[in-house]
């Protein structure tokens, strides 16, 4: 069952009298499946934005076909199953993040009691801001604020376009904790997020977008590279040449590198070298981070 | 093709807001005239005209030392009663002859009456649609302006006496009518005693005294004092004063509290009605309690309200539309009771008339012919 | 449908904190409780036999109370008409530009509602708080007069509703303005102009002779039959509020005729709302 189904998406603006503008994105094709966490990452002006608009049909393609949870975003059931937080969101500022909240809920046509929505409040962190009018919210706030909008109804899935920006390290946290919880209970999410860290963190899937392009797509561990090397720390004095016995090889510093195609290997090179009395207090795998992906994929594009 | 639709939509709903738009505001058609009656409420420049080429008679000698020069007069004002308290009404009879709704009203006048008048022609040398000028309603009598050069007096009055009086008055008596009653007794009835002044004033009145002190006036033998209509007030086609116990003589079936509201403010109404196209009516009413007159102002108000409303609930349109027009324009020390009738709406009420008219003269031609 | 209802309700929660609508019902209020103080209507027989604003008397004639009262309710009529739709197009040329804007619109467009409804759903929330309006000021005149003067009359009322209906297509117009450029000053200079050539074109039979005959008269009929008639609708509700006869053939005709062409300018709002990106 897929929760999105991109094919040949091209999107062109265009400007006063019909002139043909910008074209934001070209011929891009994506398959996601239910309940995948899927990060779309890519530098400013790269389509993000606009890709998030024509799997809503907020705006229109030029050419290709667009399915999102088996419908066309153009039909209203089909949006009333994702929840939507933009990148700014204008939220009214003489209304109570409860009166926001219960005016979405109608739009969407849900009948939400108002424990609910005190309750999704609290989830998001806005316990201690319920009376407060939303004109005087911070920009996290109003994030959270957002969010609790895109969570009304229990959507299918969950398109958000920069949900941690404004957010303190703490908030996003949370925030982190609310989507994994989310993601447990089946949801599809769709993230864009300039934080690269975060988009690690909660998505298996990624995708990177240059000018217009999906240049790179598929599973977070592919993309990174995950390598069978391991890098190894061990406490005190250590018998090189044992170590060097048992399959380890040095590294600069105090580390050193271990070789394993699976854990049976790893753990018994482990094993070696602790009875030579070696003591391993960090062993970490190696691979590429995204931001090395993303570069590289920056340089192959170009 | 959806959005292709909303177009389309557009194209048809502006095309169909125009048509009812048009037709429903009828821009070919007539608009609703706006009843706007103009109403005498001062001497009008064709008036001063008129007012200046009337003043025939010369000046009488001033009174007192220091008064202004006094002015020419006009015979009929001087020839009408003198002092506040009267009652005298002017008809100008060759205005309102000519007016619209002279013309009206003479459609009205059926063959016996056209017939009448011809005899009062042939008879006295006096044709009333063409000499009289103006005719004066006093309690007392009569007076006619006009020309009168033509007229048979003495053969009006061959079994009469006829005296001659003043400068240019002629006095005409005839003895009194014997009417046989129909137990076989007679009774005497005095007969009207007619005075000629200069062939351009007739006054009629119960007895030479009478007469001749009309003429005395017109000739300045009497005492000085102002007539009952001032100059200032002759305008509009019929004008005049009248005393509050004439004026609640004249005007039928007046509630008793109204009367006394009259009579506590001492009310004195002058009446101007102007006929030259829609008749308009303003009766100036003066007092000598303000604050009763207030009152009387206010209880004549909620009258033509009351009155107004009872139309309406007894159907009576036009008598409403008329009330409508109706209102009481306080002025401090007086108040105006104003009145219009749109000569539409006289058209309106004369026309059963007419057509009563027409058919009466075919009745009477017929019968005229069989019965020469 | 309900959905419809739902963007009006929205609309009309969001109206009631503007500082703008707040001021209309609080103007409303104050010219009311202004008049209901200094006003003093004598009625003696059902007719006005004085009046006295702020405790001075005013020369008016002792006429029936409706009748004394016609040039009032004529004036508050034009009043209500005239200033309801200046004000209107004023306090509500915002309305459509910010249901447009960034961060806002996308937000609704990705909500299960259709196109045509969110832009429907404005213009009726819009077109409620104006008969709110309109009806507020028009029953509280009802109100002060009946109760000052015993004239029970719904002549406001009607006039209001008349406003209302014309308010509608102006409206219409600014919204569809607001689609094609999001800008409140092109908004309210669409209503504003709309409002004038309404005008012009209720005495379009009369204007149309300033013309030469011939083809500019055409052209001039032709471009202005298709414009709503406010000034007619403006004198009709001045007449109905006076209980004088009509100057038009039909007011049904020309009401229906004017909320068509409302409906004409929506149309053409969504058409150019449905084919746009945001």
């Amino acid at each position: 069952m897929t929760a999105l189904e991109v094919t040949a998406l091209s999107k062109t603006y265009t400007g006063l009298l019909g002139r043909r503008g910008q074209q934001a994105l070209r011929g891009v094709d994506l398959v996601l499946p239910r309940g995948a966490a899927f990060g779309l990452i890519g530098p400013n002006g790269a389509g993000k934005t606009t890709f998030i608009k024509l799997l809503l049909g907020i705006a229109r393609p030029n050419s290709g076909t667009i399915r999102v949870l088996g419908g066309s975003p153009e039909d209203p059931e089909v949006r009333a199953r994702i929840g939507y937080l933009p990148e700014r969101l204008h939220l009214p500022a003489s209304a109570t993040p409860v009166a926001f909240l219960e005016g979405v809920a109608r739009l969407k046509g849900l009948r939400v009691a108002r424990s609910e929505l005190l309750d999704l409040l609290a989830h998001v962190g806005l316990a201690e801001a319920l009376g407060r009018k939303m004109g005087g919210f911070s920009k996290g706030m109003r994030q959270r604020a957002g969010l609790a909008a895109a969570l009304l109804g229990k959507p299918d899935l969950l398109v958000l376009d920069e949900p941690t920006d404004g957010i303190d390290p703490m908030g996003r946290v949370e925030v982190r904790r609310i989507l994994t919880a989310e993601l447990k209970r089946g949801v599809t999410l769709f993230l864009n997020s300039h934080l690269l860290a975060e988009t690690e963190r909660l998505c298996d899937t990624l995708g990177i977008l240059k000018e217009g392009r999906l240049v790179r797509f598929g599973q977070r561990e592919a993309l990174c590279r995950l390598e069978p090397r391991w890098r190894v720390r061990f406490a005190g004095k250590v018998d090189a040449q044992a170590l060097e016995d048992a399959g380890f090889t040095r590294q600069p510093g105090d580390a050193w590198a271990c070789e394993a195609p699976d854990a049976a290997a790893l753990n018994a090179a482990l094993d070696r070298a602790r009875q030579e009395g070696a003591l391993v207090v960090e062993l970490v795998r190696e691979a590429q981070d995204l931001e090395g992906v993303l570069a590289d994929a920056m340089g192959a594009a170009a | 093709m959806r959005r292709r639709f909303w177009l389309v939509a557009a194209v048809v709903l502006f095309a169909l807001a125009a048509a009812f738009m048009l037709y429903g505001q009828d821009d070919g058609g007539q608009e609703t005239p706006e009843v706007e009656v103009e109403l005498p409420r001062r001497m009008r420049e064709t008036e001063k005209q008129r007012l200046q080429g009337r003043r025939t008679l010369p000046a009488l000698p001033p009174t007192e030392e220091g008064q202004p020069p006094p002015r020419p007069r006009d015979p009929l004002l001087a020839a009408l009663p003198q002092g506040r308290g009267r009652t005298a009404v002017v008809l100008e009879a060759n205005a309102l002859r000519h007016s619209p709704v002279g013309e009206l009203l003479l459609t009205c006048v059926n063959g016996r009456g056209r017939r009448g008048l011809d005899e009062v022609k042939a008879k006295a040398g006096v044709d009333p649609l063409q000499d009289f000028d103006r005719i004066v309603v006093t309690p007392d009598g009569m007076m006619v302006s006009g020309h009168f050069g033509e007229a048979r007096w003495d053969e009006l009055f061959r079994d009469g006496h006829r005296q001659s009086y003043g400068e240019k008055g002629q006095i005409f008596e005839q003895p009194p009518r014997r009417n046989v009653l129909p137990n076989g007794q007679t009774r005497e009835s005095r007969r009207a005693v007619l005075g000629v002044w200069d062939n351009q004033l007739v006054v009629f009145g119960e007895d030479a005294a009478q007469v001749k002190q009309a003429l005395d006036r017109v000739e300045g033998r009497a005492e000085g004092g102002d007539p009952v209509i001032r100059e200032e007030q002759t305008f509009g086609e019929i004008y005049g004063v009248l005393s509050t116990d004439d004026l609640l003589r004249i005007v039928p079936d007046v509630q008793p509290q109204l009367v006394e509201q009259f009579r506590r403010a001492g009310a004195q109404m002058e009446l101007h009605v102007d006929a030259r196209s829609d008749v308009g009516v303003v009766a100036r009413v003066t007092g000598t309690d303000a604050q009763q007159l207030e009152d009387l102002g206010k209880t004549l108000g909620g009258a033509l309200a009351l009155g107004r409303l009872q139309a309406q609930q007894q159907g009576d349109e036009r008598l409403a539309s008329l009330l409508e027009l109706a209102r009481v324009d306080p002025r401090g020390d007086s108040f105006n009771l104003e009145l219009a009738l749109p000569l539409a709406f006289l058209e309106k009420q004369l026309a059963g008339c007419r057509e009563g008219v027409d058919g009466g003269d075919s009745e009477n031609g017929s019968a005229a012919s069989g019965d020469p | 449908m309900r959905p419809l209802l739902e963007v009006a309700w929205q609309v009309l929660r969001e109206a009631a904190s503007r500082r703008w609508v707040l001021a209309l019902f609080l103007g409303i209020t104050a010219v009311l409780a202004t008049l209901s103080f200094s006003l003093q209507l004598d009625v003696l027989d059902g007719a006005l036999a004085a009046t006295r604003l702020f405790g001075k008397a005013l020369g008016t004639d002792i006429r029936a109370v409706d009748v004394a009262l016609r040039p009032l309710l004529q004036a508050s009529s034009y009043l209500i008409f005239y200033g309801g739709l200046g004000f209107g197009i004023l306090a509500s040329a915002d309305f459509g530009p910010s249901l447009l804007a960034p961060g806002r619109i996308e937000h609704l467009l990705s909500l299960p509602l259709r196109r045509w409804q969110l832009l429907g759903g404005t213009f009726l929330g819009v077109l409620a708080l104006s008969l709110m309006a309109a009806l507020y000021g028009a029953c509280g005149l009802v109100v002060l007069l009946g109760l000052k003067a015993g004239l029970w009359t719904v002549g406001p009322l009607l006039a209001a509703l008349l406003a209302s209906v014309t308010f509608a297509a102006l409206y219409a117009v600014m919204l569809t303005g607001a689609v094609f450029v999001r800008s409140a000053a092109v908004s309210a200079a669409l209503g504003a102009v709309l409002f004038v050539l309404g005008i012009l074109a209720g005495y379009r039979a009369r204007v149309a002779t300033v013309f030469d005959p011939g083809l500019p008269r055409s052209v001039f009929r032709a471009l202005t039959a298709v414009v709503p008639r406010v000034s007619s609708l403006a004198d009709a509700g001045a007449a109905i509020a006076a209980s004088e006869p009509l100057a038009l053939r039909s007011l049904g005709s020309l009401l229906i005729g004017v909320l068509l062409f409302g409906m004409g300018a929506l149309a053409v709002g969504v058409w150019r709302f449905e084919e746009k990106d945001f």
